[in-house]
């Protein structure tokens, strides 16, 4: 996490109570990052949510919360003040932009952000230069043009990886694929290490190769509370502890004594981050 | 007899909309619920596909929202965004989009 520098964009994986990085937010914050840009088509994550008015400077995101938890509080209320730059794209249009950086191209032509509200909004808002109505060469049919998103370090939680960064991920995979390969750096954190022979196995349920990954991050329960599938269930206490510390302004302090004094998990989650893992040479 | 909520009325509603065999993206919240009570009665074939991009689920206990694990059960293609909101829903390959209105 050091090498991540203030200012930087980074990409957040996972979505809403999902497989969300929490050890990396973690870090960040405990390593005082300052004026990051946050790209992710979903807006919740907790602690990113709680934490970004501190860390970040600018949210390109999607729509989304904490499911039945309840709406993102602190983003809500960063959005209220303006302590935040924001740009509200849809969850479609921020995946088409990823798979434009992860293809090497400048720009995506899109259809489903036409005629919308959100383009409106966006027009008017800070996003005006990442959007222009274009047509068809060939047909003359109406598109919008939209430059692509290139994260500086995309970090992206999985089920599991070997020691050289081949990645398997369960379950739906949202945008996390395009993500993570249009970003510059890749650090992946994976619940379980496991053998390349393993991988070499089963080659299809490798998403992301061993290429494209700059370092593993070996962190079990790195995404609690939000789950990891086929690995555990999102905490719903803690979901709902977050969500209520979440609406008062001040209360995230307290908020990460209470999650750091959580003995069962927590501690483990802490001891285990100290070591922080596997790192490629 | 309990009283009828608006809720309840919106998802019989929703439901009947929905016909077997059709497909359909659905979005979170109470489409999702119109979109369970068709597959349970009416329409046990609908090929639903939520936002969070899994197909035909029919899932037994009341998920949290699209990124709860008990939705995915039964699931048979997970994929993502790209899959359903882009080859699909943007491709215009779906017979009904519902999704909630702020």
């Amino acid at each position: 996490m050091r090498t991540i520098r203030d200012g930087s964009h980074i990409a957040l994986g996972g979505f809403a109570i999902a497989r969300n990085v929490i050890a990396v937010v973690h870090e960040l914050i405990r390593q005082n990052k300052r004026n990051l840009t946050v790209s992710r088509a979903s807006r919740a994550s907790i602690r990113t949510c709680s934490s970004a008015p501190i860390w970040s400077a600018r949210l390109i995101i999607g729509g989304g919360s904490l499911d039945r938890f309840g709406p993102v509080h602190c983003i809500n209320r960063a959005r209220e003040t303006g302590s935040l730059a924001f740009e509200d794209w849809t969850s479609l249009s921020i995946c088409f932009r990823y798979l434009a950086g992860a293809l090497g191209l400048s720009f995506i032509p899109i259809k489903s952000l036409l005629a919308s509200e959100i383009l409106e909004r966006l027009e008017r808002g800070g996003a005006k230069r990442e959007l222009s109505p274009m047509q068809c060469p060939f047909t003359g049919e109406a598109y919008l043009a939209m430059t692509a998103l290139t994260p500086d370090v995309s970090f992206v939680h999985v089920q599991s990886a070997d020691a050289e960064g081949n990645c398997r991920i369960d379950g739906p995979r949202w945008e996390n694929e395009e993500q993570a390969k249009a970003a510059r750096r890749l650090i992946v954190i994976a619940e379980e290490i496991v053998p390349t022979e393993a991988i070499q196995k089963e080659p299809g349920r490798t998403i992301i190769p061993a290429h494209r990954v700059e370092a593993v991050i070996h962190q079990p329960f790195g995404a609690h509370p939000t789950a990891v599938f086929g690995c555990y269930d999102y905490d719903a206490a803690h979901l709902k502890l977050y969500v209520d510390h979440s609406k008062r302004p001040n209360a995230s302090a307290s908020t990460s004594r209470t999650t750091f004094s959580r003995p069962e998990i927590t501690t483990r989650i802490w001891r285990r981050w100290a070591a922080f893992g596997i790192w490629k040479a | 007899m309990t009283e009828i909520r608006a809720t309840e009325i919106m998802v019989a509603a929703g439901a009947r909309e929905l016909k077997d065999s059709e497909i359909v993206v659905v979005g979170i919240g109470l489409p999702q619920v119109a979109c369970f009570l068709a597959k349970g009665t009416h329409a046990p074939g609908l090929d639903a596909s939520s936002r969070n991009r899994r197909r035909q689920y029919a899932p037994l206990h009341t998920p949290v929202g699209l990124a709860d694990s008990r939705i995915f059960y039964r699931a048979t293609c997970w994929s993502g965004f790209l899959d359903v909101m882009g080859m699909n829903l943007h491709r215009g390959v779906v017979d009904h989009r519902i999704s909630r209105r702020a």
